[in-house]
């Protein structure tokens, strides 16, 4: 059974990481909420209009270097009281001996836990995309600047939204999923 | 020679450098000159692993190390080599900090030094043991043996930063190279280049959402990145600490080594640096800028070892021990002088040439430059680990048998081996500059200017 492709959005290109900062302000403004900007290194100047402002990774890194932390340290005093050795007459609980493994495991699992949430919150990995199906889509690892609006916007109608998205881009590509 | 704050000229089109740095693993055009040092390295590592055979068959007592000489070539090439490493995350995590953009060209390949510098550490400390199928018996785990390590040695703190400072630095360049990655998947025509980028890069679209996570991601590692180093350097000084030798006991150590290990490290990043510009025809990417920016870094990180080594000697004489003077007139006058004398020629008197901008700029000149401080500071773990061990507090067991056995040498020279093997690989796939990064600079100096 042939089922009929859905489209997934419109790929929009522009030249340059100007003219993509003003059309996500205008698609802002126009009443899109779903729509996500492409471009070949970091743009700030993105976040505001696409309305990302959350520092979920660096609560992953807290947590995770906290984490990290307790149990470097609850590691080596658990060893410690479950086979108690005497070094040197040190106190069996030596805490300035401790830091170093504690510092040590809480940086280790902080990196852990950054690229866990990193993956996690980008949804990566994931192999393929309808999006690396459009052949402009390609340039957004090079020098180009793409801004897609989403089918699933309440917003999105495939005419209207291709006609407002061409008197701004240099081209509109349909995308399906 | 641009005058900007990445080095690189204003008009640089960011297509250009997508070209260039992508169409290096897409295209590779250097087969020749790349299948002849690799045929080296692999002769190198074929020697490593015939030194590693004869280890394991047949022991350490194939090395020359013996009492009182307990610690000779494997713990001076680990800290040798540990040291190395650091440069890496320095370039790459502090000036990422700092916002040096002209880092830029350089991290990758830092980066990738710093891996296989500690894989090459790390294998150390694994051969060294009479035992080595146990090494596992340094990591905590719930043994029927019912023993946990020893949490109050630095040795056992020493499986752990090596561990961590592994894993650091391979989360931090695989990050860090993602989206490289993503444009060589976007940029290759092949099926087979297509598959292997596209799953290096899993998936990455380039998409604001994902940058905006991954600048958080990638500034909280370098972050943390930073900290390990230190960490990692001042606590193998500590393994000297824990030596009942004089000599291994100055307060100094932990700068002092911390220092010395960044200092060997840009050493062989300025010498990796001038050998891929050529190899890869990078000349516009790592520019004389770049290279005359890291003979500065060497110069800086020079001094501070020499510092290192004015405090050691000045402490040894104004101590009043009378051992702590032996050994250190055993430094300079006894039979090992000749690692603390070449030390102080490699690092500090033939280092001052990098004060001339010329020799800084000249690929060959600062080549040369990098080769010796590389020398001197394998001299100078020399002169540190092994001369103290020859003067015990007790002069009967004073000796001076230790030389290196033909093996011990032939390990050490079969570690480049597995150091160059890898990095021929990650030359000949891996893209050598930062391209993303590159052009983020290039842009905001545009809009800057």
């Amino acid at each position: 059974m042939k089922t009929e492709p859905t489209p997934y959005g419109l790929l929009a290109e522009f030249p340059d990481a100007e003219a993509l900062i003003a059309a996500c302000e205008s698609a802002r403004a126009a009443g899109y909420r779903r729509l996500e900007a492409f471009s070949p290194f970091p743009l700030e100047e993105l976040d505001a209009p696409l309305g990302l402002s959350d520092c979920r990774v660096q609560v992953f890194a807290l947590t995770g270097g906290v984490l990290g932390a307790a149990c470097g340290f609850g590691l080596q005093v658990y060893a410690n009281l479950d086979y108690p050795l005497n070094i040197g007459a040190r106190p069996l609980i030596a805490l300035p001996a401790f830091m170093v493994v504690t510092f040590l495991l809480a940086v280790l699992f902080a990196c852990l836990a950054t690229v866990l949430g990193l993956f996690m919150l980008c949804r990566l990995p994931r192999l393929h995309h309808p999006l690396f199906d459009a052949s402009a889509f390609a340039g957004a690892s090079d020098d180009r600047f793409l801004l897609c609006l989403l089918a699933e916007d309440a917003h999105f109608h495939l005419a209207d939204t291709r006609a407002w998205l061409a008197e701004r881009a240099d081209s509109v590509t349909e995308v399906w999923q | 020679m641009a005058d900007t704050p990445h080095f690189l000229p204003l008009d640089l089109p960011a297509s250009a450098v997508t070209a260039q740095v992508m169409d290096i693993p897409l295209r590779f055009t250097q087969r020749r000159r790349w299948w002849m040092l690799l045929g080296a390295c692999s002769t190198l590592l074929g020697l490593f692993v015939v030194a590693v055979i004869v280890l394991f068959t047949r022991g350490v007592g194939v090395w020359g190390s013996n009492t009182p000489v307990n610690w000779a070539f494997d713990i001076l090439n680990y800290i040798w080599w540990l040291g190395i490493g650091h440069a890496g995350t320095f370039i790459s995590a502090l000036l990422l900090l700092m916002e040096r953009p002209w880092r830029n060209s350089l991290n990758r390949l830092a980066e990738l030094m710093t891996l296989m510098a500690v894989c090459c550490a790390g294998l150390y400390p694994i051969m060294h043991l009479g035992r080595p199928q146990y090494f596992y018996w340094i990591a905590p785990y719930p043994s029927t043996l019912g023993l946990w390590p020893q949490f109050k040695s630095p040795t056992a703190w020493d499986f752990f930063a090596v561990l961590s400072y592994l894993l650091v630095s391979v989360l931090f360049l695989y990050i860090g190279a993602i989206p490289d990655f993503a444009a060589a998947r976007d940029r290759a025509k092949g099926r087979g280049q297509q598959l292997f980028y596209g799953i290096l890069a899993m998936g990455w679209r380039n998409a604001a959402t994902h940058w905006r996570y991954w600048h958080q991601a990638y500034r909280v590692i370098a972050l943390l990145a930073v900290p390990l180093v230190f960490s990692v350097s001042s606590g193998y000084s500590f393994l000297l600490n824990l030596g009942l030798a004089a000599g291994w006991h100055s307060t100094v150590f932990p700068p002092y080594f911390v220092a010395g290990a960044v200092f060997s490290g840009f050493a062989l990043v300025a010498l990796l640096a001038c050998g891929v510009r050529r190899l890869l025809m990078l000349d516009n990417l790592i520019t004389t800028r770049h290279l005359d920016m890291l003979g500065r870094l060497i110069l800086a990180t020079g001094w501070l070892t020499a510092y290192g080594y004015l405090a050691d000697v000045f402490m040894a004489f104004y101590s009043g021990e009378a051992q702590e003077r032996e050994v250190t007139l055993a430094r300079m006058i006894g039979p090992t002088a000749w690692s603390f004398w070449l030390a102080i020629i490699c690092n500090v008197v033939i280092l001052q040439a990098l004060w001339w901008p010329w020799v800084r700029r000249h690929a060959g000149w600062l080549s040369l430059i990098a080769l010796a401080v590389l020398v001197g500071m394998w001299c100078e773990r020399y002169m540190l680990l092994v001369t103290p061990q020859t003067r015990d507090f007790m002069p009967s067991a004073w000796s001076d048998a230790y030389s290196p056995t033909f093996w011990e040498v032939a390990l050490f020279i079969g570690t480049f081996g597995v150091f160059g093997v890898p990095f021929c690989l990650f030359l000949r796939y891996v893209p050598m500059v930062s391209a993303f990064e590159v052009k983020q600079a290039l842009h905001r100096n545009r809009e800057g200017a």
